[in-house]
């Protein structure tokens, strides 16, 4: 045998892949051929060195990604999208798994800060009913019941500073147009919020609430959804004829009632996103 | 560990069930497909790809799978199936992005001797060799040094002659040993 046959052999005469006749006129070659056995020792190393890569885990959340591109596919817009408007990129998902995690996230809080009983749950499912049920009829006066129930107290910008601890987003005008009215504190069972109602150059009213913790309770039994808007998980719900929209924003949450669409949506969250850079 | 797996998923669901249930959109049968091949299919992907773009490449292969389930024809395993796709994915986003600009060169050329204290920068120069070799060596090689699959598997895989699989990977091989040559590793 000569060495160009032995070496185009050679991988498949390392790897175990020859007959065995092939393998024995190979080695008997190799017994005799310092050229061959050379080659054959460099492939030899490759291969212990490859043995040693480390092999990576994949990350916790993968899942999460890839079930989000999915839904993503069932595309469904609901029905309050105005036509003519640019179409973004959003994704309604059966809320189920939206409160699931919702639920898990917030439950792991919650059981975490241990002051939570059934009747808070209850009785702030109850306000946010009464509130919800009247702002359609009358967005400008129906935070008054979330006022009165949480012992609201109106704050000005540096006010909300030193009480929270942060800047409320919508008195930062980290929300595009919307111009802050008033601002409340409100001391709820779970956290404490701030409620700031903002005029739309319109003339419509938003009410943003700014708080530490996921909240799907506040919607009771409403249709819910989730959805992506510009890259940000988003819980979507209708309230009437219009929405209410909540999602991550640094370490707090916020949730704006009075968008009008999805396309609203999207821009009320990818101006924060923008703000915030990233 | 080669390509043929055995079903690490619920006993109750054969193969074909789940196969079912995933072409039906079941959420609940596609993740327990992912979650069954997620280590493996991670593994290949960031090895092609490299760690930091494999979890974009892994959700992008998912979605193949999903999206292709349909055609999955049970000539391979599903886990073969599922892997090859992977690979395929990996192999087209290195096509599109073209290859690594890193270079052999980056590394001093100094006399080596592959011990203990140097494995590592071993490791790390052919991790290097590797993003610099056409990207069908590199994944040839890879498949068979470090998922250890058969010459035929790896046809299977990439679509390939079994024949030409010795050859590529002869390639693989000196091109690899040359560029480790060319930094000063002694073979
Ligand atoms: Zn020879």
């Amino acid at each position: 045998m000569i060495c160009a046959e032995v070496q185009k052999q050679m991988s498949a005469y390392l790897d175990s892949e020859l007959s065995d006749a092939d393998c024995q006129s190979i080695a008997a070659h190799l017994d005799g051929c310092t050229a061959c056995s050379e080659v054959l020792a460099g492939f030899q190393s490759l291969s212990a060195v490859a043995k040693d890569f480390d092999a990576p885990s994949p990350p916790s959340d993968l899942w999460r990604g890839i079930e989000m591109s999915l839904d993503d596919e069932k595309l469904q817009i609901v029905a309050l999208e105005s036509p003519g408007q640019q179409r973004r990129r959003y994704v309604l998902a059966p809320w189920s798994t939206a409160a699931a995690i919702l639920l898990i996230a917030t439950a792991a809080i919650w059981s975490s800060r241990g002051v939570w009983n059934s009747h808070d749950h209850e009785s702030m499912e109850a306000n946010f009913d009464v509130f919800l049920a009247a702002y359609s009829a009358n967005p400008e006066q129906a935070h008054e019941t979330l006022v009165r129930a949480y012992d609201g107290q109106l704050i000005s910008r540096d006010t909300a500073v030193k009480r929270l601890g942060y800047t409320p987003a919508a008195l930062d005008g980290k929300l595009a147009d919307a111009n802050p009215e008033e601002s409340y504190l409100l001391e709820m069972p779970c956290c404490r919020c701030s409620l700031t109602v903002c005029r739309r150059s319109d003339g419509s009213v938003l009410t943003v609430l700014e708080h530490d913790v996921p909240q799907p309770e506040w919607f009771g039994d409403r249709s819910r959804s989730e959805c992506v808007c510009d890259g940000v998980p988003t819980d979507v719900v209708q309230v009437d004829d219009v929405l209410a929209a909540s999602w991550r924003l640094g370490e707090r949450f916020v949730t704006v009632i009075g968008p009008r669409n999805l396309d609203d949506v999207t821009e009320l969250v990818s101006d924060e996103s923008a703000t915030n850079g990233g | 560990m080669t390509v043929t797996e055995t079903p690490p998923w619920n006993m109750k669901l054969s193969e074909s069930e789940l196969v079912g249930a995933c072409q039906r959109g079941d959420r609940a049968a596609q993740k327990r497909l992912f979650e069954s091949t997620q280590a493996r299919i991670f593994r290949v992907i960031a090895r092609i790809v490299g760690e930091r773009e494999a979890v974009d490449v892994t959700q992008q292969a998912y979605l193949q799978v999903f999206r292709k389930i349909g055609q999955f024809s049970g000539r391979s395993t599903l886990a073969t199936w599922v892997y090859r796709i992977a690979v395929n994915e990996a192999l087209q986003h290195i096509r599109r992005r073209g290859r690594r600009t890193v270079t052999t060169l980056e590394f001093e050329p100094v006399d080596h001797a592959p011990n203990q204290t140097n494995i590592a920068d071993l490791r790390d120069a052919l991790d290097a060799a590797l993003a610099d070799i056409d990207p069908e060596l590199k994944a040839v090689f890879l498949l068979k040094e470090v998922d250890e699959l058969s010459y035929s598997e790896i046809a299977h895989v990439l679509s390939i002659p079994e024949g030409t699989v010795g050859s590529r990977l002869n390639r693989a091989r000196r091109e690899l040993q040359d560029r480790l040559k060319a930094c000063g590793w002694a073979s």
